[in-house]
């Protein structure tokens, strides 16, 4: 589990520590406080630099992604939206992340063409132009790169100069019931995507079992869900049908609230993630009514707890942090292992929060926003 | 948690008697509260106060918060109390290590914390310095002096002991106000009406101190 996290130079942060992590931890702030930016520093960190987790927050964040007249149609990672400030060559250009300042963290660094070593090629794809610079991404500590490092074209306006759909397979990356951090962003999941989530969970035995577990722990009723099968296309036709206790037949699952869908995408991601992983979770509870928002948390706490898995969750809802409050208030076990952090970009750490400061707080109606 | 207003600066004070008597006497000395400049918070009792102190200062980035406490026993033990609060969030906020002095301020304690462009201030009631001191000996000054129904609602106070009156003694001067307010005009006001009605003054010396105390922390003109 990470205990701290340490930021330099990354999207809107210069330099930004986060101190006293927990096993569940919410993040705080602002629209713009940089609380997503921390969720994804805290993905390239987990995934110890996988390119492709660049790819994928490029494109989720929408327009970030580049084309080029030379190739119309292959998107591009613009780095230089990675990077805070203008990009450079100089020695200290680029982003680092690490538990802790000088622990071993992962750090992409922007160095001078020619820079790459004799045994370093360089990937190329021969319809982009020839970059301008290198990428280097990898394990760093106190004294610079400590451990393999790869390179990667970069050009003039700051473009990593290949296609991402290309980048080889990097030791981290991979779907699958062996996840080691996913993140889950807000908004309701489509019924194709918790089947996808779905049948990659059910490569490991007696992971079902426990979905239904958390979905039980807010819909006692709930006895099983069922997904169509998928197609060899993975085209779903049907709907997801879910049991209910004391009925014949099972039930749509858009007859249900959103409330149950945004509780069976969390309960089958927290399946998902390996144990000893990391499940980021950003806005979740947009839709959700904030009465149900004390037994979630209760859910996620317990289920994060038996799975060793940490959480951050960011969210800006009053009513979350009410919650939480009350939760913690009602045992010690949990208020040990909650936090909440107020983040803002303008100043260089979180302020947190411990479980039983929340609950101070919300008693004496103090606002941690 | 329930907004009181989102940058809203607070006021923590400990019962009824202390949020009403301070925004009367406050209002007595300029200060409108239409709409409240500050959002004046009743905790309960001192245990509680003191309990927030470290959850409020640490949630006040950007603004400002204050602490009004009843001295009680020994100014040092209060303080030492207050002080203890202060250096338990030192860890986030190095500046607090030693900011905090070791004596309140006779006018009042404000310290800066810039890690979140905060001030804070405590106030301790009466006077920062009284033992066994609390709201009721700051409303003390405010009676005018050489009020002949002062003199006599003490006389009378003391003497309800010799009838069987079981107030302690640490509150006799609660008793010697209540009776003093027995008499006025409209019998029985409660301290903030009271202030209002202009039984009592609104500045004496230590009022006044008070008054500017709150004005520098929460910067207003």
């Amino acid at each position: 589990m990470l205990d701290s996290l340490h930021i330099l130079n990354y999207r809107c942060f210069r330099e930004f520590r986060l101190n006293k992590l927990a096993r569940v931890n919410l993040l705080l702030g602002k629209n713009n406080s940089g609380k997503t930016a921390i969720l994804e520093a805290i993905m390239l960190l987990a995934t110890r630099g996988d390119p492709g987790m660049l790819f994928q927050i490029s494109q989720r964040r929408q327009d970030e992604l580049v084309y080029l007249q030379a190739v119309p149609g292959v998107p591009l990672i613009d780095f230089g939206q990675f990077v805070h400030g203008r990009l450079t060559t100089t020695s200290d250009s680029g982003f680092c992340i690490s538990p802790q300042l000088g622990m071993r963290g992962i750090r992409f660094a922007i160095e001078p063409l020619g820079k790459q070593t004799q045994r370093e090629t360089l990937p190329t794809d021969l319809r982009l132009p020839p970059p301008d610079s290198i990428l280097r991404i990898g394990p760093v500590s106190d004294t610079g790169f400590d451990g393999e490092t790869f390179v990667w074209p970069i050009g003039k306006s700051g473009a990593i100069l290949f296609p991402p759909n290309r980048f080889p397979e990097h030791p981290q990356s991979g779907w699958g019931a062996s996840q080691h951090v996913m993140y889950l962003g807000p908004g309701l999941p489509t019924s194709q995507e918790l089947g996808s989530m779905w049948s990659f969970l059910q490569k490991t035995r007696g992971l079902e079992q426990r979905v239904y577990e958390i979905v039980r722990l807010m819909a006692p009723d709930i006895e099983d869900i069922v997904f169509p099968p998928a197609g060899s296309e993975a085209v779903f036709r049907g709907a997801i049908l879910v049991g209910v206790a004391g009925e014949q037949n099972r039930i749509p699952l858009g007859n249900f609230g959103d409330g149950v869908r945004h509780l069976l995408q969390l309960a089958i991601a927290i399946c998902s993630v390996a144990q000893g992983g990391i499940l980021l979770l950003d806005e979740i509870e947009n839709g959700l009514h904030y009465s149900l928002m004390p037994q979630l948390w209760k859910a996620i706490i317990q289920a994060a707890g038996e799975r060793d898995i940490q959480i951050f969750a960011a969210t800006h809802s009053n009513d979350c942090v009410d919650a939480l409050a009350r939760i913690a208030g009602e045992s010690s076990d949990i208020s040990t292992q909650v936090a909440a952090h107020q983040i803002d970009n303008h100043l260089s750490k979180g302020i947190s929060f411990s479980g039983d400061e929340i609950r101070i707080a919300v008693e004496h109606e103090i606002e941690v926003r | 948690m329930i907004a009181a207003g989102n940058n809203i600066s607070r006021l923590h004070v400990e019962g009824t008697d202390d949020q009403h008597s301070i925004i009367h006497l406050l209002q007595r000395n300029g200060i409108t509260f239409d709409p409240p400049p500050v959002d004046i918070h009743v905790e309960g009792n001192d245990s509680r106060l003191i309990e927030a102190i470290p959850v409020a200062i640490k949630a006040a980035k950007n603004r400002s918060v204050g602490f009004v406490i009843d001295i009680d026993t020994t100014p040092t033990d209060r303080w030492a109390a207050i002080r203890n609060k202060v250096r338990s969030i030192a860890g986030d906020f190095p500046s607090l290590t030693n900011s905090l002095p070791t004596e309140p301020s006779q006018t009042g304690t404000i310290i800066e914390i810039p890690e979140i462009t905060s001030h804070v201030g405590f106030w301790l009631m009466p006077d920062n310095r009284m033992h066994g001191g609390k709201l009721e000996n700051l409303l003390d000054t405010l009676v005018t002096p050489g009020d002949p129904l002062r003199s006599i609602a003490e006389i009378a106070a003391n003497q309800s002991r010799l009838y069987g009156a079981e107030f302690a003694p640490q509150d006799q001067i609660k008793a010697t106000l209540h009776t003093w307010l027995a008499w006025q005009k409209e019998p029985g006001r409660p301290y903030g009406t009271a202030i209002k009605a202009r039984y009592f003054g609104n500045n004496s010396p230590v009022a006044i101190d008070f008054v500017s105390w709150f004005k520098l922390l929460f910067a207003i003109k």
